[in-house]
């Protein structure tokens, strides 16, 4: 799974631009799967067959990441961008990105110090007066189109425990979806959902409860914020990492149902398996729409904390990604035990 | 006020926690239904079938939820942090009492006076009086949730209750239920959760109903306290009827509805307003938005201090609101 999810991050593919990791994820499962189809939105949806084919479970993960998109050239060759999903704006500059279908080498710039006044150094960084250079010598030589997206040019890498790199958010729930739909065969039928533009608005988990027969709830797979400082101050934290994956109870787009936050903590409880409590309540995910769907579904978010998430390069630890996983197989194994009432 | 809907603004139902208060608006209602039962994410349903040969489905949606907080850490010494569950102003909670659902105290306390000026809810804390952290945990988990801890009263004519919005939405239906012999069409009083949050439970109930109509009854400002206490501004004020709504954030009430109601309320010599809120929506919102788009509209009751924990309305609006609620469901034709 390390090494999937390392591809993974090191894939490129931003909202509505999430062909790269549609195709190594079709890559990864197709012979593992009974139909795979891709909806309007860009999202791939895999069905793979249980043992008992009354129960359904939605799966859903999101495959985009967050990344920039070329929206002006200028005369001289410098390229403007805006941001494509949430950015920080302090965490872009001086970075190596690359551009366009043919993934030109450049960087995020700013004016060098000497070259600043006293009051413009002290000035907050805002997306919109950052330029980035390719090296092109003028607008018609540069080989760049308005609408190309920008992504930073990071690479994942293992030290000791931890993984650094881009993108965890959401690929580490791509790449436990890819781990669940390679086991041999499930008690229940799963439909594996990668969403499409979740960074953009959790667009890809509006459409994903349509279409699809005898759901019983929604495990949705995600990278949530951690902050470990806050716990050394004793105050309201959000996650830390190494102490486990993430349950929400709460954020800005659900409220998770008391049976299914029950019943998860029941199966970690008996597997052994570590967890946490996501504890602060911004951010939103595809369950928020998942669950208020239609009729209303049960739907439970389990989350990866990331340090520096949303930037080019975010920590997790290996054993929580591997709990993770195992709960979440837990989660689908012991699916037909889920009562709502 | 009699006892027994007073209970309604006492029972506990921070948005996401509603099944006291869904239990007891259960027992008020299922003598007044042909059936009654809870949906995926917790509606309350109560359906009443006409014997009219041209009844229409009319959803009528108040939400038991009420604004809230949920504990969010458990420090060293037994203090909890929190966060808000729907709207709060930082402000309205220093030295609030608050209680959980197992009955266990606290008061919310405020880190020092720098804080003062700036204050958030970060800067705030529960003391429940714990020994220390252990001490708590044996009462309080991570993801419970509080409430202020007022008690309603009836003064002047007006209520008092930490929860008017919207358990006022709930007496209102209930009210009508008890007053309503033979309605010309079919009733769905559906008591709504996760208002407060973003109207979550009107969306999925709607979508389950379909109804011809739907009506949401909830709370409104009232432009009439000294100062300019409210963010938004509105057009109603206490005491002067039933607020018929035109527009808030959430809906553009079709023109054919707006007037429809208007014709009726002056017929039956009801007391009325007409409402436009420039900030706040309610169940409305939602379920007007329901697939191909359903005929929604709001009747709403003029409240001052809306989301602290003493808001005001007057009994007669509150009446009011039934009286044109009464009529509309027994109208023969709907304007629709």
């Amino acid at each position: 799974m390390i090494k999937r999810l390392i591809k993974l991050s090191n894939a490129y593919g931003a909202a509505g631009d999430e062909k790269e990791i549609r195709d190594f994820i079709i890559k990864e499962i197709k012979n593992n799967v009974d139909s795979l189809k891709i909806d309007h939105l860009g999202s791939l949806i895999a069905f793979k067959k249980g043992t008992n084919d009354k129960i359904r479970v939605l799966l859903s993960a999101h495959m985009d990441e967050v990344a920039l998109i070329v929206d002006k050239i200028d005369d001289n060759g410098l390229l403007g961008v805006s941001s494509v999903g949430g950015f920080l704006p302090k965490v872009i500059p001086a970075k190596k990105v690359l551009v366009g279908k043919d993934r030109l080498p450049g960087a995020v710039v700013l004016k060098s110090l000497h070259l600043m006044r006293p009051e413009e150094r002290e000035m907050p960084v805002s997306i919109r007066g950052l330029n980035i250079d390719i090296g092109a010598k003028d607008k018609s030589s540069c080989n760049v189109s308005i609408g190309d997206y920008v992504y930073f040019a990071t690479k994942a890498r293992q030290q000791g425990n931890y993984l650094f790199g881009k993108a965890f958010d959401d690929r580490v729930g791509c790449a436990i979806l890819c781990e669940i739909l390679k086991e041999k065969k499930l008690p229940v039928s799963v439909y594996a959902h990668f969403c499409a533009q979740e960074e953009v608005g959790t667009r890809g988990g509006q459409t994903a409860v349509f279409n699809k027969e005898r759901l019983k709830f929604n495990l949705n797979l995600e990278g949530t914020t951690a902050n470990d400082r806050d716990f050394i101050n004793d105050l309201s934290p959000t996650t830390e990492i190494g102490k486990g994956p993430a349950i929400t109870i709460m954020d800005s787009n659900i409220i998770t149902n008391t049976k299914i936050l029950d019943w998860v903590q029941a199966i970690a409880k008996e597997k052994k398996i570590p967890y946490q409590f996501k504890r602060s309540v911004v951010g939103g995910t595809d369950a928020g729409p998942i669950y208020t769907s239609k009729e209303g579904l049960p739907a439970l978010n389990i989350a990866l904390p990331c340090r520096y998430i949303h930037s080019p390069v975010a920590i997790i630890s290996i054993p929580d990604l591997n709990a993770m996983r195992d709960l979440a197989l837990a989660v689908v194994v012991k699916a037909e035990s889920f009562k709502i009432k | 006020m009699e006892k027994k809907y007073l209970k309604i603004f006492k029972e506990f139902g921070p948005s996401g926690d509603e099944e006291n208060i869904s239990n007891y608006l259960k027992e008020l209602m299922k003598s007044f239904a042909d059936k009654c039962y809870n949906d995926v994410l917790g509606n309350l349903i109560c359906v009443k079938k006409s014997n009219s040969k041209n009844a229409r489905n009319i959803m009528l949606a108040a939400h038991m939820d009420q604004i809230g907080f949920i504990v969010t850490h458990i420090d060293k010494k037994g203090y909890l942090r929190f966060h808000s569950v729907g709207g709060h102003y930082p402000y309205n909670q220093v030295t609030q009492r608050v209680i959980f659902k197992n009955g266990i105290k606290g008061m919310i306390c405020y880190d020092n006076e720098e804080c003062l000026p700036k204050l958030k809810i970060d800067n705030l804390y529960v003391d429940i009086g714990a020994k220390n952290k252990e001490a708590a945990e044996k009462h309080i988990k991570i993801g419970d949730r509080f409430v202020w801890d007022t008690e309603p009263f009836e003064q002047f004519g007006n209520l008092c209750s930490m929860a008017l919005d919207d358990r006022i939405g709930c007496l209102i239906l209930i009210l009508l239920a008890e007053r309503l012999k033979a309605a010309k069409h079919n009733i769905y009083y559906v008591f709504t959760v996760q208002e407060e949050v973003g109207v979550r439970g009107a969306k999925t109930s709607a979508f389950a109903i379909e109804p011809d109509l739907g009506i949401a009854l909830d709370v409104t400002g009232s432009d009439d306290a000294p100062g300019n206490q409210t963010k938004c501004s509105v057009s109603c004020a206490m005491g002067k009827g039933t607020g018929i709504k035109i527009m808030d954030s959430g809906i553009i009430v079709p023109k054919q509805i707006v007037d429809w109601e208007i014709s009726l309320a002056e017929k039956h010599k009801i007391p009325y307003q007409r409402e436009v809120l420039t900030g706040g929506a309610t169940d409305s919102f939602a379920i007007h938005l329901t697939k191909k788009g359903i005929l929604a509209s709001t009747l709403s009751v003029p409240t001052r201090h809306v989301h602290s924990s003493s808001e005001i309305c007057s009994i007669a609006d509150v009446e009011a609101t039934v009286k044109l609620l009464k009529v509309i469901c027994e109208s023969e034709k709907l304007p629709v």
